[in-house]
């Protein structure tokens, strides 16, 4: 027994060896390839490098990279793009308090308002007035960018980088089976599509045994119960006055009576796209209320599918409603500051919004006059109504996200809610514009 | 404890070989084939649905096998990102961590577990309590050490913290060194041979079963590290294989075939890793029964 | 797996021994010790103890992520007793830990039990177990979404078919941490179950065939001998379990998104929350510093009883 025991250690130990410096030579070699592989070599230099950073699917990605190829000779300077695959604002933090973060980068809605206050971020409006921007203020849409001002309304801090609004698309199959004779496009266009029209729609589906409409807490999911019932959602010092407006409480109250009737489903705090997502790709749900991003996967399903905007009162108006939106902002520490302005300057513009979005198919562009991108190979069939709602629409109400607090206490407070039967407009909306408001 | 002491486990096959079998023998087989199945289920549903068109794979109610088998996922999966170079980057790191790491805690337990030196014992609590700390805490600091090393965006950020330092596997290869026998080693001690001798000769050979063990863990625990690398991993050229697959779930709505081959892609060797190296366990533990 | 407490007395250092020798070995000893230990030990002092010094000191300061910190006293600790979320999160944690750890441990070990039985199929079944593992966390989510989805979920039809009530497991908020407990215990398994089995593989045959000649049934020799010789396990794995669950964040995160209900809450999603979400980083590591505090008593009572029922191969 203890030959066994002991004539192992030696080879044992050997392989242990090898295994070490096999190990430590392995460490090596890619460290050695990284330096090559990375995004240094070649491309004009003349202005330096510039580096943005920004979340981005492989599709994105892969355009994005091209992106800063072209971008690299007209600006003459070498531009990198650093996708985050994953949590971004714990990346973005570490990256900020390390004083390694991008030139410039992408700001979602609940970090904007934080790092305009602890000046991570610069003034955009000096520049995007200069005559050296290749783009201006006016080319948005005014309800796209009024999230990216400092609490008192001055500044601009970012510009959006691309949309989407928040429209129904709808599974013609679903409809049909369940008797529905008009999909709501066609109501649409006839001039009915209200919101009778469609709590009729939702009726009739529910009736039929399948799931008509899930909506999640986001404010992208609710909040156009409010506009699109001609509520007023926020004053010009924008603070939340929903509660008073009478046409926002008819509005909340529908949307109250459809979950409690089961026409919509609540659903809860589930992750965005785990909720509506799957049930509407499995062909178990009529509407998802989602934006253009639900477009490049619903190309390979098999029933037939089309987009409507969210009702009216009149039943032919495309009314405001939430557009969800990001933005670009230069890091107030930025290496390259020039080169940053000119990368996010072209970024936004016409020219560089229509290269990186085309062929991609899920997004709107956040500027006018490009049009042709969300109806890009005429699917759906009523992309055009994209373009429309973008244009009446509105980025997230600076209320709710004034501190980062309040834009994570808020989805928490509406989930509340929403799952809690005895909740009424009224209360509802106290309960909302007591937090927002502080 | 005992991993080590005893010298007359049954092995599975003699056992099977004096009892006829029995009808509870059976009901024992059909059950845990039943449960077996049921926890590799959503390995499975995963596994199948890589396979799957989109319709398939949200199809209600689901179905574990395709109906219409496909490519198409993976295709995807090969275009949207460079698995070959993340599947390099994720091995490497994987490899060294899990090496370097054994031979560190091995280290490090052996002191603790045989050599008396002053404050051994409050050393120890030290690093059974850093176990104790939530991880997500401390990745500012970290990431700012990082900067000053020059490591940010390089594969050492990741392998070098991780080699230094296992509080798990330190606790973990003490307690095995704790049960075995000193008798041999002071005899070996006596005979004038060093710490460092008797470390190489004698302990890290029966240490084999729990390194093994530690070193699937390790590894498993590299391979899977999503939060490491996205935090201090810039360029797509360095990303790991999770980096990799997390990409196809995008802000707001995921690829879902590309998804499901990805993560098939990713979670396949580790168990293929478990499948040959349980094998090994096994033979070693068989190999001691035997020998009585 | 003994953890002692207790420095034993080693037949190195018995006093027969001359003193001066004994020092010298003792000297000698020492220097070998800090070479053994040098690797882990630079490792702790650089990656742990110096970013969680770091964090001590943040535990007392206010700091939003940039900028200086400002010395904030002890007003990052009333902040979170006088949060009522803190202590749903809290008693969250206790009772996701109180289903899982126990939950885990009692199903690994009679899995490993089963399996001891099971001859050569062993590593086959072993497999399936070990398969959750693996199992990435997007496959987990979508399959686990979709048992807990009362509408769809076959688990719920099961239910109502045999007259018992259907939950509604993510929703309704008595069943949200039970969700996730039985996600962690499906989850841990396989981990728990490898552990055991090479816990059992080593006991001796021939302490139970002693037993076993002693007229011991089969529930006195698991009573009498597996358990007890099983203990320093036990003793292991309920200590790093015990540490995994009450750092519980995944599951939430993988379920929920950064918007989860105060039923759905842990002491560590708080943590991520406050410092990545709310830039909060002083109540957020003063909220870990508290947690970690609750660990080490923890832990500290279960050294403390080991010697109650831990029994010593050795």
């Amino acid at each position: 027994m203890s030959d066994s025991l002991f004539s192992r250690p030696v080879d044992r130990r050997a392989v242990l060896r090898t295994g070490i410096f096999g190990a430590l030579g392995l460490a090596a070699a890619p460290a050695l390839a990284a330096c090559g592989g990375g995004s240094g070599s070649g491309g004009p230099s003349g202005g330096g490098s510039v580096t943005w950073g920004a979340w981005a699917n492989p599709g994105e990605g892969e355009r994005y990279k091209k992106f800063a190829e072209e971008l690299s000779k007209k600006i003459s300077a070498k531009v990198n793009f650093q996708a985050v695959v994953g949590d971004y604002e714990a990346k973005l933090l570490s990256q900020l308090s390390g004083g390694a973060a991008p030139d410039a980068f992408y700001v979602g809605d609940g970090m904007m308002a934080k790092f305009i206050q602890a000046k991570q971020i610069a003034d955009l409006s000096d520049y995007i007035g200069s005559d050296k921007s290749p783009v201006t203020l006016k080319e948005f849409p005014e309800g796209l960018y009024q999230w990216c001002k400092a609490a008192d309304g001055t500044g601009l801090y970012g510009l959006p980088v691309d949309c989407n609004p928040s429209v129904l698309w709808f599974n013609k199959d679903v409809l049909s089976s369940a008797g529905l004779s008009q999909d709501p496009s066609q109501l649409f266009d006839a001039g009915s599509w209200d919101f009778d029209a469609l709590t009729a729609v939702l009726e009739k589906v529910r009736a039929s045994g399948k799931k008509g409409l899930i909506l999640a807490n986001w404010w992208f999911n609710w909040v156009w119960s409010i506009t699109a019932f001609g509520g007023k959602l926020q004053d010009e010092a924008g603070k939340i006055v929903f509660a008073d407006d009478p046409k926002a409480q008819e509005g909340l109250g529908w949307l109250l009576e459809q979950f409690k009737s089961g026409n919509i489903t609540y659903a809860g705090s589930l992750p965005k796209g785990q909720s509506g997502d799957a049930l509407f790709l499995a062909g178990q749900l009529a509407f998802n209320n989602v934006g253009r991003w639900a477009l490049p996967t619903l190309k390979s399903v098999k029933f037939g599918y089309d987009i409507a905007p969210l009702p009216s009162p009149t039943g032919k108006d495309i009314m405001p409603v939430p557009v969800a939106t990001a933005a670009i902002a230069l890091n107030a520490k930025a290496k390259n500051r020039e080169k940053a302005l000119e990368l996010i300057g072209n970024y936004v513009s016409k020219d560089g919004q229509k290269f990186r979005l085309s062929g991609g198919g899920n997004a709107v562009p956040s500027i006018t006059g490009l049009d042709e991108i969300a109806t890009e190979g005429g699917v759906p069939a009523h992309a055009k109504w994209f373009n429309d709602a973008v244009a009446k629409g509105y980025a997230i109400p600076n209320a709710f996200v004034s501190n980062p607090k309040t834009a994570t206490d808020l989805p928490v407070l509406v989930d509340k809610l929403f799952k809690d039967p005895s909740t009424t407009a009224a209360s509802f909306s106290q309960a909302v514009t007591k937090l927002v408001n502080g | 404890m005992s991993a080590f002491t005893d010298t007359a486990t049954r092995s599975p096959e003699t056992q099977l070989r004096r009892r006829p079998v029995r009808p509870a023998k059976l009901a024992l087989h059909f059950a845990l084939v039943v449960c077996a199945v049921l926890m590799a289920l959503p390995f499975l549903w995963m596994m199948f649905s890589s396979f799957k068109p989109l319709d398939e794979i949200f199809r209600q109610p689901p179905a574990l096998l395709p109906e219409n088998w496909t490519t198409e996922g993976y295709q995807k999966a090969f275009e949207g990102a460079d698995f070959v170079r993340g599947f390099w980057n994720s091995t490497y790191i994987a490899v060294t961590v899990t090496a370097l790491s054994l031979l560190t805690s091995a280290m490090a337990a052996y002191a603790f577990a045989r050599i008396d030196f002053r404050g051994s014992r409050t050393l120890f609590m030290v690093f059974l309590a850093t176990m104790m700390v939530p991880g997500q805490l401390t990745i500012i600091p970290l990431y700012i050490i990082m900067g000053w090393l020059g490591w940010i965006d390089t594969p050492l950020s990741l392998i070098i913290p991780s080699s230094l330092f296992s509080a798990f596997g330190v606790f973990l290869m003490r307690q095995y060194i704790k049960g075995i026998p000193r008798e041999l080693e002071e005899a070996a001690e006596l005979d004038g041979a060093s710490k460092f001798r008797i470390f190489t000769t004698m302990i890290l050979p029966l240490l084999r079963t729990p390194l093994t063990a530690l070193g699937i863990f390790t590894f498993l625990g590299q391979w899977n590290n999503f939060f490491g690398p996205l935090i201090f991993l810039n360029s797509d050229a360095n990303f790991t294989l999770p980096l990799l697959v997390n990409q196809f779930k995008g802000q707001y709505g995921a690829d879902w075939t590309a998804l499901m081959s990805a993560t098939t892609l990713v979670a396949a060797p580790l168990l293929i890793i478990f499948a040959v190296a349980q094998r090994q366990i096994v033979d070693g533990i068989a190999l001691s029964g035997s020998k009585s | 797996m003994a953890i002692d407490t207790q420095v034993r007395p080693s037949a190195r250092t018995a006093p027969s021994r001359p003193w001066r020798k004994v020092s010298r070995r003792r000297r000698k000893d020492t220097i070998a010790a800090v070479i053994f230990l040098s690797p882990q030990l630079f490792g702790l002092i650089v990656f742990m103890l110096g970013p969680l010094g770091f964090a001590l000191y943040l535990a007392f300061s206010h700091w939003d992520g940039f900028g200086t910190a400002t010395f904030a006293g002890l007003s990052n600790f009333t902040e979170l007793f006088d949060n009522p979320r803190i202590q749903r999160s809290a008693i969250n944690t206790v009772w996701f830990t109180v289903l899982q750890v126990p939950g885990v441990m009692v199903t690994a070990f009679l899995f490993a039990l089963f399996m001891q039985k099971a001859g050569k199929m062993t590593s086959v079944y072993r497999l399936g177990f070990v398969a959750p593992v693996v199992t990435s966390s997007v496959a987990v989510a979508t399959i686990w979404l979709y048992l807990f989805n009362p509408d769809i979920s076959p688990v719920n039809t099961a239910l109502k078919a045999i007259g018992l009530p259907a939950p509604n497991w993510l929703q309704d908020p008595s069943f949200i941490i039970p969700s996730f407990a039985i996600v962690g215990i499906w989850q841990g398994l396989g981990y728990q179950l490898v552990m055991f089995m090479a816990g059992l593989q080593s006991i001796g045959a021939s302490y139970l065939e002693a037993a076993e000649l002693d007229g011991c049934s089969a529930w006195q020799k698991l009573r009498h001998v597996t358990v007890p010789l099983l203990s320093p396990t036990i003793l292991f794995l309920s200590i790093t379990s015990i540490i995994g669950s009450f750092q519980v964040f995944d599951y939430i995160y993988v379920f929920m998104d950064t918007n989860a209900p105060d039923e759905a809450r842990t002491i560590v999603y708080e943590i991520v929350q406050m410092a990545f979400r709310e830039f909060n980083f002083g109540a957020a590591s003063a909220l870990a510093f508290l947690l970690f505090l609750v660990l080490l008593g923890v832990t500290g009572l279960q050294m403390a009883a080991q010697k109650r029922w831990v029994h010593y191969a050795e």
